[in-house]
């Protein structure tokens, strides 16, 4: 015992293990032995000569030179065998078996004149326990009473018809679609004796219930949000639009791994030529893995390097319907509950749905403070800085000795300073994001505000500055679409820079050339400054809103089947007077 | 690569350019000295003498000031002569001995003294308007003193701007009518237009001094009240100077002053007139008593001109509303006969002070302050033919009559006036 | 022809798009010296000479017109070839080519003084050009539609923006300012009245641009005809009211007429001091003034020389305003020249088109015969 410490001994050694290029060849060795290092076989370390490139994602699929090795491909060929031990054994070499332990095979008996070997795969975890058993077991292990049997080729279509009672059951023979159903939640049972294998749908795993949307909030107006299962998202939208010309169509997107994409719209009201566009490019995406609609949404968009995002993103079901009804696509992926719709333009980045659900005078209150938001959001600091250096004959003369005497002890620039504030702001507001629950926003506002103190106190910064900070800021919280607040938060630095270099010249020139790159952007064919962008007939709906009985047409960028939504006269009952009330009359009445 | 590293360089360029203090222009609101008032003076070492008055900078929380028994003023301004051969001359030297730059872009007013407008103000007025740093409406004053000095004591005690203080007072003046503003926009104007000339207006500094003893009536005293220069109103106390009545000029160079009342009543003439309230002899009663009236512009006033005959001539109508504000003497001024016969009085009496100051420019000026010219432009087709026309030679020789206007719109507060009750017999008559 | 090429081919204006571009086109030199000019040649009925002005340069238009409407869809620049032969028509467009070059130089020139002037008074003049021209070459790549598009955003916020300047100097309005009526005289004020049909000669935009609208001759006849009304009553209103606060003869010194006009204006104690704000507006009509003439006499280039693409002419144009920007020694210098061009641009600008127009109807009337 005492020996360990007196006497020394080599470390055994535990970090030999190296990450080396990867060979072909190498794979089955590196599986099974990852502990140890492969010092022998090892390719030797070259030197890097080149700078390192961008990465191009190459398309794999199809490259493969060895058949037998390729993972994904290598089932594809494969048929159900009618020896039940054959299948077996290629259940067991797909999933690699028993290593892999989420996967159940599970043995049986079904009770037929004469009685058949069978046996069910699943994999436990994305299957619902209750359904294997209640609708894929129970039938066939309780079978009881002899049935006509027929032939065993055509075992399993009697099975299906007569036997098990799920609600989606399949008769397969392909193994690519077996082992596509069974990881997608399903289960197969594979009989002896027959060339096909039966599929039931037995989907269920834990998922998050219907909640409250986390970043778009009303007071006014549902509060359900989407969650991370595609078909109760689908759902969602179904419950609500009750129209058997909605469509959904699921495409399946990702080499790698396939993950469904489902795009729904209303047949009779959205353009063809959109969806087909949307279409074509959903299918044309081509890479290992697509695993948020964000991703898919920078596959997809017209212009992945301009502030302002084409595409909208949105938690919010009441949404989604509403853009479904104005003739849009929506685009849903499985695995997050954020939806896109396209078409989108500036100005429907801009909205949010409660000003639809308020009342006009409030509704239009709200979008004008929303428009004020949005130029405080990115012009204020640059206006300080441009005019405290440059042009300080705008300053009222009480203000700027005010000003020029707390500038007194700040040994930074404006500039600087204004730089320094909104970096330590951007990065508060970072900050409360990762801290957890109600220490986060607490967090956000306390840090904010003592930080602005504090460096006020001891001199770092004036006053006024913080004001400009926090108004910055509290502007850009009211941006209601989470994107187009990064586009803001980003354009402000640039226009701060401007104006530090070039005064007001600089901000107009900032702003001319943010205007037109935004008047040259496209969002899925809509110029995404229309209606004002090129002049386009629309409703009374770009900035303020109309009343929503003068909402009559769509707007005319969409180019939907049918423009009208509604009839000049939609308030039926201003057209005629309420009935005559009877004489001697009820209990409001004058006498 | 290429693209890459070109993209770099530029960015850093603009990095460069960003913190770059001062880049190109940039100054930060603490490296000016801003000046509030410019003086000018004439010179004795050097052709002018420029004064400036800078603001201290201060602090938002003064600490001491206030609550120690209240001692010396905070000093919130710094005022510096310098001498030297033009305005900006004495800007760059002020920099020697100023820490920060000084700058003109805040500048509010520009006092200048008599000696130099009686030689010509045009060769100071042009470069401050090609300087970018002077704002077209800045004031402009004339002092009969020195610049210089009217700066030092100028210490108003609520203010701590002298900007402020002389904006606020010459908003005040719509309602006083014994000063006018003057920008420099107008001036400037004024000094070359055929058809008018200029006017400013006018500051003094005074100690304050006590009454003297006039042994005039009431009613004659009631005329005088407000015809002060600046510098001689009987006062004590407050800030020691005077901002009353307008400096005259004639072209460029300076005719004459005329007192607060000639003010009231050129501006009644000219159409500038706003509100004021004058104080009159009663009319039955002008020994021992006034009737102080509130009189107020009713509309433009209404010129008439006539250029045939030998000499033009003009007929000018003022129109005022009036409101009375005292009678002293109790009489029921307000209703019926009385109303009209006060009335009358009163257009008389504002008629002739009128024509007097009318007569005063034609005679003692020869200027055209009012602005009469600028009526007889339509009578001519072309530019040329007016200016040939030579009005303000014509404007000492004119025929210029006025006629006032007056309807007594209110009367305060009370409707007649019961006189007080009598007093026993044996004191009646003191 | 071959000559549009194929990405700009798909571009179509609409007509508000069209109208917008005009007017920033022509109305842009108001915020340089154009009132003082007006001033100056008129004296008091300046304002009178933007009237008159304006009505010459309608019935030329009506001329050009009508010549753009034989040939429809096509530029004047291909109609000039058509018309006078391969090398008068050659010829002839590069006369305008150089025109526009030139004017486009001097605009540079004017501009950046200007906002030397008026807000940086320490900045060198190469950094201001060369921004100028910075922006307006990234926003030229970005093609015809994004800038007209912007020109027609931005209008109503021009106009917007000019109107509170003349409205907020309402009590510095002096009606007799502007008598005599006739100020410089009849004779004076009628020559440089037609003459100063030179100011909206960049109507002639409508004429290059043909192949790109989205509309027909009678459109771009209506629209050349309301951009040159509305321009007409802008440029009126500015020299009326430059005339009634700053009056004869004072106005005839100052340098940037509108600049002054927005420092003066005090309307109380705290609505004065607002000239940066007016900066923005001014600038960013110059922006687009430049940008639009950029592009235009690319695409005037293009046409002429009969190349396929025009984009690559962009930089090589931009270092030609800088370098004529750049070219005079003094403000002063530009300044004349500015004036000349204002007095006989006007002279090439549409006594040309009026000629060619005038020879196409002669052509016609011969073939008919």
């Amino acid at each position: 015992m005492a020996a360990r410490w007196l006497v020394f001994r080599e470390e055994e050694p535990r970090d030999n293990f190296v990450l080396l290029d990867h060979k072909q060849g190498d794979r089955e060795q590196q599986g099974r032995n990852s502990r140890k290092s492969g010092g022998d076989e090892a390719v030797p370390r070259t030197r890097i000569s080149k700078k390192p490139r961008p990465i191009r994602r190459k398309k794999e699929h199809g490259k493969a030179s060895n058949p037998g090795e390729d993972e994904e491909g290598f089932y594809t060929k494969l048929l159900v065998d009618p020896r039940l031990q054959t299948n077996k054994d290629y259940i067991e070499t797909i999933y690699s078996l028993p290593k892999n332990q989420d996967i159940i095979v599970r043995d049986f008996t079904i009770s037929l004149e004469p009685p058949v070997q069978a046996f069910a795969v699943f994999i436990e975890g994305i299957s619902d326990r209750v359904t294997v058993n209640e609708s894929v077991l129970k039938p066939l292990m309780l079978l009881s009473g002899k049935r006509p049997v027929t032939e065993p080729a055509k075992l399993a279509e009697y099975l299906k018809k007569h036997v098990v009672y799920g609600n989606q059951v399949d008769v397969q023979d392909k193994f690519e679609d077996i082992i596509e159903k069974i990881n997608y939640g399903g289960t197969a049972v594979f009989l002896d004796g027959s060339p096909y294998c039966l599929t039931i749908e037995s989907k269920g795993w834990e998922k998050r219930p219907v909640g409250k949307p986390v970043t778009e909030q009303v007071i006014r107006g549902p509060h359900e949000a989407f969650v991370e299962t595609l078909r109760s998202n689908t759902g969602l939208i179904r419950k609500a639009i009750r129209n058997p010309r909605l469509i959904t169509e699921i495409f399946k997107i990702g080499v790698r791994n396939k993950t469904d994409v489902a795009i729904m719209y209303l047949d009779n009201l959205a353009n063809p030529s959109l969806v087909e566009e949307v279409r074509r490019r959903i299918n044309s995406v081509d890479t290992d893995y697509v695993s948020e609609s964000g991703i898919l949404e920078q596959f997809i968009e017209d212009n992945p390097f301009m502030p302002v995002p084409q595409v909208i993103s949105t938690e919010r079901p009441d949404r989604v319907i509403s853009f479904i009804m104005d003739g849009k696509v929506a685009i849903l992926m499985d695995g997050n509950p954020n939806v896109l719709v396209v078409p989108t333009t500036f100005f429907s980045l801009l909205h949010s749905p409660e000003d639809y659900y308020l009342r006009l005078p409030y509704g239009n209150f709200i979008r004008l403070l929303r428009v004020a938001a949005m130029f405080i959001a990115f012009v204020t600091p640059a206006f300080y800085v441009a005019i405290t250096t440059f042009h300080q004959e705008m300053i009222p003369t009480d203000l700027i000795l005010v000003i020029a005497s707390s500038r007194e002890t700040v040994p930074f620039p404006t500039v600087i300073e204004v730089f320094f504030m909104e970096f330590a702001f951007e990065m508060i507001r970072e900050a409360g994001v990762r801290v957890p629950g109600v220490i986060g926003n607490t967090l956000g506002i306390v840090g904010a505000l003592i930080l602005g103190q504090a460096a006020v106190q001891a001199g770092i910064v004036s006053p006024i500055l913080i004001i400009v900070v926090a108004l910055t800021g509290l502007a850009s919280f009211a941006i209601p679409n989470y994107s187009m607040s990064f586009a803001f938060r980003g354009v402000r630095f640039i226009f701060t820079a401007l104006a530090a270099v070039f005064g007001f010249f600089g901000v107009s020139a900032g702003l001319f050339v943010l205007m037109t790159s935004m008047t040259g952007m496209k969002s899925f064919g809509v110029p995404i400054l229309s209606p004002i962008g090129p002049r386009t007939k629309s409703g009374p709906d770009i900035l303020l809103r109309g009343p929503v009985w003068s909402m009559e047409e769509r707007p005319d960028f969409i180019n939907a089947r049918e423009m009208r939504r509604q009839p000049d006269i939609s308030r039926g009952w201003i057209k005629s007077s309420p009935q005559e009330p009877e004489p001697g009359g009820g209990d409001n009445q004058q006498t | 690569m290429k693209g890459n590293g070109a993209r770099t360089v530029f960015a850093m360029l603009g990095l460069c350019l960003v913190l770059l203090p001062g880049c190109w222009g940039a100054r930060e609101t603490d490296e000016l000295a801003y000046i509030l008032t410019l003086g000018i003076d004439k010179g004795r070492e050097n052709v002018i003498n420029v004064t400036f008055q800078m603001a201290l900078p201060r602090g938002k929380d003064e600490k001491g000031g206030g609550g120690e028994g209240g001692g010396e003023k905070e000093k919130t301004t710094e005022t510096v002569s310098v001498e030297a051969a033009s305005i900006f001359g004495a800007l760059q030297l002020a920099s020697a001995f100023s820490a920060r730059e000084p700058t003109l872009i805040h500048n509010r007013t520009v006092v200048v003294s008599e000696e130099i407008a009686r030689e010509g103000l045009a060769k100071y007025i042009n470069p401050l308007l090609r300087s970018r740093e002077i704002r077209r409406n800045t004031f402009i004053v004339v002092t009969p003193g020195k610049a210089r000095d009217f700066i030092e004591k100028n210490l108003p005690p609520s203010e701590k701007n002298p900007a402020r203080q002389f904006e606020l007072a010459f908003s005040a003046a719509e309602y006083t009518g014994l000063m006018m503003d003057s920008i420099i926009n107008e001036f400037s104007e004024d000094i070359k237009s055929p058809g008018c000339e200029a006017v400013t207006a006018l500051v003094n500094v005074n100690e304050g001094r006590p009454g003297r003893e006039s042994g005039l009536a009431a009613g004659e005293k009631a005329g005088l009240e407000a015809a002060f220069l600046p510098g001689e109103i009987a006062r004590v106390g407050g800030n020691k100077i005077d901002i009353i009545g307008l400096a005259v000029f004639r072209g460029d160079r300076l005719a004459g002053y005329l007192n607060g009342s000639e003010t009231r009543y050129y501006q009644m003439a000219s159409g500038k007139f706003r509100s004021a309230i004058i104080t009159f002899p009663d009319p039955e009663n002008p020994e021992k008593d006034i009737i102080a009236m509130k009189l107020r512009k009713g509309r433009p006033p209404l010129v008439r001109v006539d250029l045939g005959g030998p000499v033009p001539k003009i007929d000018v109508d003022v129109i005022l509303e009036g409101e009375i504000l005292s009678i002293q003497s109790g009489i029921n001024y307000e209703l019926g006969e009385k109303e009209r016969q006060l009335g009358d009085y009163l257009e008389g009496y504002i008629t002739g002070e009128i024509n007097k100051v009318i007569e005063k420019t034609q005679q003692e000026f020869q200027s055209d302050i009012f602005g009469f010219g600028d009526f007889t432009r339509r009578f001519f087709w072309t530019w040329r033919e007016w200016q040939d026309f030579r009005w303000l030679d014509k404007y000492p020789k004119a025929n210029i009559r006025a006629k006032t206007n007056l309807i007594i719109r209110r009367t305060g507060l009370m409707v007649r006036t019961i006189p007080v009750k009598g007093l026993p017999e044996g004191e009646k008559g003191k | 022809m071959g000559t549009i090429s194929k990405r700009e081919s798909l571009t179509f204006l609409g007509p508000s798009e069209a109208l917008a571009m005009v007017m920033i086109y022509m109305g842009a030199k108001a915020f340089l010296g154009y009132p003082r000019l007006m001033a100056y040649q008129g004296l008091n009925a300046g304002w009178l000479l933007t009237v008159l002005g304006g009505l010459t340069a309608a019935a030329f238009w009506l001329a050009v017109s009508a010549l753009l409407a034989r040939f429809p869809g096509k530029s004047i620049v291909e109609i000039n070839e058509i018309i006078l032969g391969r090398p008068l028509g050659l010829g002839l467009n590069a006369l305008i080519l150089v025109y526009l070059v030139f004017s486009s130089g001097v605009f540079l020139r004017q501009f950046s003084e200007s906002v030397i002037i008026t807000a940086l008074p320490d900045s060198p003049l190469s950094s201001l050009a060369g921004l100028f021209l910075l922006t307006v070459l990234i926003a030229a790549y970005f093609g015809l539609e994004s800038i007209s598009r912007n020109s027609h955003i931005a209008l109503p916020f021009i106009l917007i923006g000019v109107a509170a300047v003349l409205v907020s100097l309402y009590t510095f309005w002096d009606a007799k300012e502007l008598l005599p009526i006739l100020g410089a005289g009849a004779g004076p004020v009628l020559v440089h009245g037609l003459l100063g049909s030179s100011a909206y000669g960049e109507v002639l935009l409508l004429a290059i641009l043909a192949p790109f609208f989205s509309f027909g001759a009678n459109t771009i006849r209506k629209v050349g005809l309301i951009g040159i009304g509305v321009v007409m009553l802008y440029f009126a209103a500015i020299t009326a009211v430059y005339l009634m606060v700053i009056p004869i003869p004072g106005a005839t010194e100052t340098l940037a007429p509108f600049y002054q006009l927005s420092r003066t204006i005090y309307v109380g104690r705290y609505y004065q001091r607002l000239e940066s704000v007016f900066v923005l507006f001014w600038t960013y009509t110059a922006f687009l003034q430049l940008a639009i003439g950029l592009i235009v006499t690319a695409l005037a280039a293009q046409a002429t020389l009969k190349l396929p693409y025009y984009r690559p002419l962009l930089p090589a144009l931009a270092v030609l305003f800088l370098s004529l920007a750049l070219t005079p020694a003094s403000l002063m210098e530009n300044t004349i020249i500015e004036e000349y061009q204002l007095l006989y641009g006007g002279l090439f600008l549409f006594l040309v088109p009026f000629g060619v127009w005038a020879l196409a109807a002669l052509k016609e009337k011969a073939e008919k015969q």
